[in-house]
């Protein structure tokens, strides 16, 4: 009756009997293995480092009531978790606290030399039960945004612009700070443990085909506080944070195209 | 792929298969905070953050005599593990209690409406209450993944094997997942026998009727 655990990476491998040189000469397999190997290890490589433009947004100047614009920077969601052999997945607990901690000081790094005035707030805002409710309604609209955008099955047909709103629900959300804009950031990644990636290696090289790995993900969002609209985007490859360096990295990407 | 191959391979995923131990007798202490690097601090960090959305979780039932009743329960079955455990009650019309590994308890209005006397309700808090104290959640965490991890090699030595003799071992494949799957939840059907025993342990302690156990159902 405890938590439900899916049991994941039952289907993940299977022999492909005739496609890879079976009771072919050795040296034509290990060509026709050597290509796509090769391919796969390039395909890995390239989806870890590249950064793809995908920001959306209908505002690329920031306005804000006094002279330095104020942000509001909601508790940002990490979780770092690790990839089993058979792939299951497991939360690393340190992982994401270290993650966590290089992601804040990330973060408060960027809108340093910017004329942007963040505040993190100690004890967050959503804690009293009006702001549950903006928190809850701008998780499920973020929510809607991206599997309109990056699921196809669940593209919203009537949707042709990117206009999305909370409504005006953050109004007031920080009296004291007075926010002109609230900030959402997430960053999730998944690791391959060490064994994983050993298998992974060798079904590449003896069946041409290889098992995930892993990914990374990360996502931001800014709601303008007096009309409720989110007016800026973006996903991208998130990283996992072990170290500042790789934090500033994954920051530096998740806040590309950030309007200025 | 030649025979050479295949021993490469065989040998390489023999190496490769590493448990996590799994001690059947453990139990967690009172207080007790797993240590930031195992795998049980991940999972209460998975689940302190679902006790979040509990907390703020429309469905929660806010009467104060109703919780503190059902609290008061559990602390006088739990001893020690009183303050380990945290009570929340659930409008949810269905028969259900269910306990989280970081000492997270749930307990369905439904389960409420079924249960006709103290010594019924008291039995299935108990129950609960084992899953947390004997770490059943992790146990099970655990045993799933040194189970898919075994599964991941098996299905690639046996790809591997067909390859050599020209046989399709799909369906051996399939088979095996089934007979790990149906491992797993045996292992699980073991944990709610123990949870039983466990809880009918605590409500005797507390001189409750143990009929109330068997009456529920």
């Amino acid at each position: 009756m405890s938590g439900n655990i899916e049991p994941r990476g039952m289907k993940s491998i299977e022999p492909k009997i005739g496609e890879y040189g079976l009771r072919a000469e050795s040296a034509r397999s290990i060509r026709k293995i050597l290509f796509p190997f090769l391919l796969s290890l390039t395909l890995l490589f390239v989806s870890s480092c590249a950064t793809v433009k995908t920001a959306k947004f209908t505002t690329s100047e920031l306005i804000g009531k006094a002279a330095k614009t104020k942000i509001l920077i909601l508790k940002p969601h990490v979780a770092i978790h690790e990839m089993a052999m058979g792939g299951l997945i497991e939360l690393k607990a340190d992982w994401t606290e270290a993650a966590t901690k290089n992601l804040n000081q990330a973060l408060k790094e960027h809108f340093q030399d910017k004329n942007i005035a963040v505040k993190f707030p100690k004890n967050p805002p959503e804690q009293k039960n009006a702001n549950t409710q903006a928190r809850q309604l701008l998780d499920a609209v973020g929510k809607s945004i991206f599997s309109h955008y990056y699921f196809p099955n669940q593209h919203l047909p009537s949707k042709k612009e990117f206009n999305w709103s909370v409504g005006k629900i953050f109004y007031g959300f920080d009296g004291q700070f007075d926010p002109d804009y609230i900030l959402y950031v997430s960053i999730e990644a998944t690791l391959a443990s060490g064994n994983r990636q050993a298998l992974a290696l060798v079904t590449a090289l003896v069946f041409g085909a290889a098992i995930p790995t892993g990914h990374s993900q990360g996502i931001a969002y800014l709601v303008e506080t007096k009309s409720g609209d989110i007016v800026w985007y973006n996903r991208t490859s998130g990283g996992a944070m072990r170290e500042l360096k790789t934090a500033k990295i994954a920051i530096r990407n998740v806040l590309s195209d950030f309007p200025k | 792929m030649n025979r050479a191959k295949i021993y490469l391979l065989l040998s390489f995923l023999v190496m490769a298969l590493g448990c996590q131990t799994l001690d059947e007798s453990s139990y967690i202490k009172p207080g007790d905070k797993p240590e930031l690097k195992t795998t049980e601090a991940g999972l209460w960090m998975q689940m302190d953050q679902v006790e979040q959305k509990v907390k703020k979780s429309g469905k929660l039932v806010t009467d104060k005599k109703l919780n503190s009743y059902i609290q008061n329960l559990v602390c006088e079955l739990a001893g020690d593990y009183c303050s380990d455990i945290r009570v929340y009650i659930l409008n949810v019309p269905h028969f259900n209690a269910s306990m989280y590994p970081n000492g997270m308890m749930q307990v369905w209005t439904g389960t409420l409406l079924r249960t006709q006397n103290e010594s019924q309700l008291v039995a299935i808090l108990g129950h609960e209450i084992t899953h947390y104290i004997k770490q059943h959640s992790l146990k099970r965490f655990v045993d799933v993944k040194n189970k898919t991890n075994f599964l991941s090699i098996f299905n690639v030595a046996l790809a591997g094997t067909g390859a050599v003799y020209g046989i399709d071992t799909r369906g051996l494949s399939d088979l095996a997942g089934l007979g790990v799957m149906s491992t797993i939840s045996a292992y699980s059907r073991d944990h709610e026998r123990e949870a039983d025993a466990g809880g009918l342990d605590l409500m005797m302690k507390l001189d409750y009727a143990a009929e109330g156990a068997p009456e529920i159902w």
